[in-house]
């Protein structure tokens, strides 16, 4: 048996929960809604 | 806020999750602001000069006023300045969702949420993190929160274009004004205790201003951070009227955006991990460096929706990944009680960087009828700065006390 290093495992959840986030934004970028939005008004996004 | 004897300082996680956040909503909030280009015109009757002379007055008022915002935290406390900086985003947000003439529009648009900007983003969180954090965690908090920020910024985009969708553009202005309000409570996570008079050699603004622009290492550090707002903002901008220049649809350069928002998340975060650990002036070179490869990898190679999504992704990982190096070097050449006023003028460097960046591309793009010689300048400019940073001595600068009389 391994020793439990609760820390770890923290790490490993708040880094599949980050992935989670940043994929389900990007996939928010995919929307044909924003796709025209963005592509329309690009430019001055920055 | 002056640096004390005997200072109590705030919970590590405490800072981060209220300087995250408020950099998440104060860094998101701004980058889509272009979304409200069209609907604003249209109603308004205005032409595209006006809404784009109102950005450019934003990203000039905030560069000038970073500094000052920065010394004023430094002196009275951020979380003052936070409070301030809170009000007038909201207030700049509603009157831009009011205006009804180009001026009205520039003055809340322009000044109003550029200055709302000096007084809630990095220089005036990193202040609070370098006083706060051990400086053998501060490179890495300085990541976290600046990957907080262009998590702000890949997030918010979609969910301002919902919101002009589903409540139009005025009350969408409207909401979020009402988000920016959250940045007050937020900022009460970020009250320092008043400090007694530092022991060892004293120092006021002016001497700390004159130290600082006396020091090599501060220049060098400037002049490359003048780079990366030319090089960011140059892509930003003009990126998708080039890849349309070249023949690629417009999903392509959305696609671009979303992966240089996904990768820069990742970046900035990464950066001030590897701040932690490696010399960060190495580090700076580095980023510089691959930036420029990569424009030149770029330039060089056949153009397909592919290389643009490898060069996006690449370039993301590279894009704020400057700021927590860059901050965290600031902090530990010139110690934390003037941490934000020199911030904030390192980033005045940059956002001067970010006008020249945007106003040579259009300028140089019109008199050749091309991008070239432009991405040719990002190129030398990229070598130019991880060139300059290589001799920035990053250990704390020697102060000697005046001699007695």
């Amino acid at each position: 048996m391994g020793i439990r290093r609760p820390g770890r495992w923290r790490r490993v959840a708040f880094g599949v929960g980050a992935a989670a986030l940043l994929g389900a934004v990007f996939m928010a970028y995919r929307s044909p809604h924003l796709v025209v939005d963005l592509a329309n008004r690009l430019w001055a996004c920055f | 806020m002056q640096v004390g004897t005997t200072p109590k300082t705030l919970s590590m996680t405490q800072v981060l999750v209220c300087g995250a956040a408020i950099v998440t909503l104060s860094m998101g909030i701004r980058h889509g602001f272009g979304l409200w280009l069209q609907p604003i015109t249209m109603d308004r009757g205005w032409t595209r000069e006006t809404f784009a002379f109102a950005l450019a007055i934003q990203n000039l008022a905030w560069g000038l006023a970073g500094p000052v915002a920065g010394g004023l935290a430094d002196r009275f406390g951020a979380l003052r300045v936070l409070i301030v900086g809170s009000l007038l985003y909201a207030t700049g947000l509603v009157l831009m969702a009011l205006a009804t003439s180009g001026a009205a529009f520039t003055g809340s648009a322009g000044l109003l949420l550029g200055l709302a900007q000096s007084g809630t983003t990095y220089a005036v969180v990193y202040g609070v993190i370098a006083r706060n954090v051990d400086p053998a965690k501060r490179s890495w908090a300085m990541g976290i929160t600046a990957a907080a920020g262009s998590f702000g910024q890949f997030l918010m985009v979609p969910v301002e274009s919902w919101l002009i969708a589903g409540f139009g553009w005025e009350s969408a202005l409207i909401i979020l004004g009402c988000l920016a309000l959250t940045i007050a409570p937020l900022a009460f996570g970020l009250k320092e205790q008043p400090r007694a008079a530092p022991t060892g050699v004293q120092q006021g603004v002016r001497a700390a201003l004159r130290e600082a622009f006396g020091y090599r290492s501060f220049q060098l550090l400037t002049a490359g951070y003048f780079v990366c707002g030319f090089q960011v903002v140059f892509i930003g901008v003009h990126m998708p009227s080039y890849l349309k220049d070249k023949g690629l649809g417009p999903e392509v350069a959305t696609t671009a955006l979303a992966l240089i928002g996904l990768f820069n998340v990742i970046g900035t975060y990464l950066a001030g991990e590897i701040g932690q650990r490696w010399p960060k002036r190495y580090l700076l070179s580095a980023i510089y460096f691959l930036r420029a490869l990569a424009i030149a990898v770029f330039l060089v190679l056949p153009l397909t929706p592919w290389s643009v999504y490898v060069f996006a992704s690449v370039m993301g990982v590279l894009w704020l990944s400057t700021v927590p190096p860059t901050n965290a070097t600031v902090a530990q050449i010139f110690g934390v009680q003037y941490m934000s006023m020199l911030s904030g003028f390192v980033f005045l460097s940059h956002q001067l960087g970010s006008f020249m960046g945007v106003w040579l591309g259009g300028k140089l793009y019109d008199a050749t009828g091309s991008y070239d010689v432009v991405w040719w300048i990002a190129i030398a400019l990229g070598v130019f700065a991880g060139l300059v940073n290589l001799p920035v001595r990053e250990s704390p600068i020697v102060r000697h006390a005046p001699a007695a009389a």
